[in-house]
């Protein structure tokens, strides 16, 4: 959502962030859960809190 | 962890997979003894050895290097093609990769606590041997598959 607020291709922001497309992609799909510090890179990019980008489901207490 | 560069990835990938069957097809359908030319019989110096199967002069046995050099290749470019860094190299392949080494441990070793039980003498020691190639097998064909998984993902559309 913050990616297509601020109008940014994911090939270009995978790029600044070091990471393959497939891995922005599966970021953003949830089938990855990114290191704390490419959460905070991403936050930082998009000037806001780490918790604006992601929100814990019940289901990752078990995790 | 250190991983090699990426331009050892696919020539290594490419000596591993014909080294590994040219492995299977030495072992299990050859004569070993006719695939050892003579030229590679050489003496060389053995900090072990057994007696019964080579003859000794102090440190030096007599010994064809043939298996020797095809053990080399395979552990090398299996290391180099299990450990050398994607095109682009980043966290998610390295978890991948790690997932990966995690289970052709655990499968590699149920298979050898299957055989402790079940084989037994001379054929559970080449069992052994198998396994020191196994979990490179295993390692490396997991995480391929887990790769182009990965690379063959449908990309969601861009903006």
């Amino acid at each position: 959502m913050y990616r297509s607020i601020q109008k940014v291709s994911q090939q270009s922001l995978s790029e600044k962030m070091g990471v393959s497309r497939q891995t922005m992609n599966s970021i953003e799909n949830g089938k990855y859960l990114p290191s704390l510090l490419l959460a905070m890179k991403l936050a930082s990019y998009f000037e806001c809190k780490i918790e604006e980008l992601f929100e814990m489901e019940d289901s990752d207490w078990d995790k | 962890m250190f991983l090699f560069p990426n331009k050892y990835k696919r020539i290594s990938g490419w000596i591993f997979l014909l080294s590994v069957l040219f492995g299977i097809y030495y072992l299990f359908f050859t004569d070993m003894e006719s695939m050892a030319s003579e030229i590679l019989t050489i003496k060389v110096p053995a900090l072990l050895h057994d007696e019964v199967f080579s003859a000794a002069e102090g440190i030096w046995i007599e010994n064809n290097l043939f298996d020797e050099i095809l053990t080399l290749i395979i552990v090398i470019s299996g290391l180099l093609y299990g450990f050398s860094k994607e095109k682009i190299e980043d966290e998610y392949i390295s978890s991948m990769r790690n997932r990966s080494l995690a289970v052709s441990v655990y499968i590699n070793y149920a298979v050898l606590l299957l055989a402790t039980i079940t084989i037994y003498g001379l054929p559970f020691l080449q069992v052994m041997m198998l396994q020191l190639f196994s979990i490179l097998v295993l390692f490396n064909l997991i995480f391929t598959l887990r790769l182009r998984k990965h690379y063959n993902t449908t990309l969601d559309d861009e903006e």
